[in-house]
């Protein structure tokens, strides 16, 4: 009959330690762990980070699409032939939201409990926003593209970013290059 | 030794463990099966989510709305009241969503109130609601609308202007069918609702119906409520400072 190899008990004598190997039938110890894996209740939450290829929701706007905006003098109109409509009007600060997600990563889970479990796998994403500004005359006033903490609800989000005190963008450098060259 | 779980009659017949059991469980169970029956029964008659102290005065104020809304319903082409609770799932064939600024238009869902027994069974149902832009949710008729994401359901925009105490925004028709029947009996309903919704003006009846609940808060506005399709701009605007009241 096999035997385990390893020792699982020691028995101790002061002075004198010795330390005796109890052989442990395999099977017996294959019973023992089946007999326990119905008490262990556990969850494993793994994740991976993936290159951002994905797109999971919305249409993305890369920087290079950006060079057409130019404070004080890209209008409306232009915003919303260029880049369609956005995802948010907020009608009284003059402000477009344009979102996508990207995926960043995927996340492993496994839930066990007693003899039943599930597992299975979600996307991670990163929330992407270009938030355009207008003036009152309707002329892009400042313009970001950022990264929305996965933390913050959106709205504390776009609250935040119409307090901040930018009123002038920085100059478009895309836009720069082209006019020079 | 004795065990009286489920009325049950043992005997010792002799030997380790060998004990015979007289189930008497039966009745208990068919009682117990009878009562939960009637109960679901009686869930049907839903509470009408009256207006609060504090609602009734922001509204003489003119902070808030009571925005009135019709649902009128088919499930094979035969009216079917869609705030009835059904017997068997204990849920209305019709769910209710609002999003606002706070949420940026996800619909989180509404709390079905009504103005009365009567105007519940036509359909009508309300709103308390500050100025601003709303947009409103309507999921079924489904027997299973209450278990489904509001935010999966075709939505409306609802503008509500300042400074006006009763608004009505509209009659939705709804059509549904039945597609069999549950395990105790009752039918499932599904949607049979097309992207083409229709929305009525019945502003006469909201006016008769929301004069005769507030009849010190002047004359019924209606504002129809716009379809809101996937893909269109979700537009907020900032809420007044006091709207919170």
């Amino acid at each position: 009959m096999p035997t385990c190899a390893c020792s699982l008990s020691k028995s101790k004598n002061y002075g004198d330690t010795t330390t005796q190997a109890y052989p442990i039938n395999s099977i017996t110890l294959t019973v023992m762990f089946l007999c326990i894996l119905p008490l262990l209740t556990s969850c494993v939450i793994l994740p991976i980070p993936t290159t951002e290829g994905n797109v999971l929701a919305g249409k993305p706007v890369t920087e290079e699409q950006l060079s057409f905006l130019t404070p004080n003098i890209t209008t409306k109109q232009d915003v919303f032939e260029r880049l369609g409509n956005p995802n948010v009007i907020w009608e009284d600060v003059r402000t477009f939201a344009y979102n996508w997600d990207m995926r960043q990563g995927i996340l492993f889970w496994a839930v066990g409990a007693y003899y039943s479990g599930g597992m299975g796998i979600e996307d991670i994403p990163k929330h992407y926003v270009l938030l355009i500004q207008f003036n009152e005359q309707d002329l892009v006033q400042r313009f970001e593209r950022m990264v929305r903490p996965s933390s913050q609800s959106y709205i504390d989000f776009l609250k935040e970013w119409v307090k901040t005190p930018s009123p002038q963008s920085p100059p478009n450098p895309l836009r720069q290059k082209e006019q020079r060259g | 030794m004795k065990y009286d779980g489920f009325n049950s009659k043992q005997r010792y017949i002799g030997g380790p463990g060998l004990w015979h059991s007289q189930v008497t469980a039966l009745p208990s169970l068919l009682r117990a099966l009878a009562l939960l029956v009637l109960l679901a029964h009686l869930v049907g008659c839903t509470s009408l989510n009256v207006l609060s102290d504090a609602e009734k005065t922001a509204i003489n104020a003119g902070d808030k709305t009571v925005v009135l809304l019709r649902i009128e319903c088919t499930i094979d082409n035969q009216p079917h009241e869609p705030f009835r609770t059904s017997a068997w799932t204990g849920e209305p064939i019709v769910a209710l969503g609002i999003g606002g600024f706070a949420t940026i238009g996800e619909p989180r869902r509404a709390v079905h109130r009504f103005l009365s027994e009567d105007s519940r069974h036509a359909g009508w149902t309300y709103f308390v609601l500050s100025s601003g832009i709303y947009y409103l949710a309507v999921l079924g008729p489904e027997s299973d609308a209450g278990n489904k994401n509001i935010r999966e359901a075709p939505r409306w925009r609802m503008d509500i202007p300042e400074n006006t105490r009763l608004l009505y925004i509209g009659t939705l028709q709804l059509t549904g069918r039945a597609d069999g029947t549950f395990l105790l009996g009752g039918k499932i309903i599904k949607s049979a609702n097309n992207e083409e919704f229709i929305v009525k003006n019945e502003h006469e009846l909201a006016k008769s119906l929301l004069a005769g609940h507030f009849p010190d808060d002047g004359e019924t506005k209606t504002s129809p409520m716009q379809r809101w399709h996937r893909g269109d701009p979700i537009i907020i605007r900032t809420p007044r400072p006091d709207s919170g009241k």
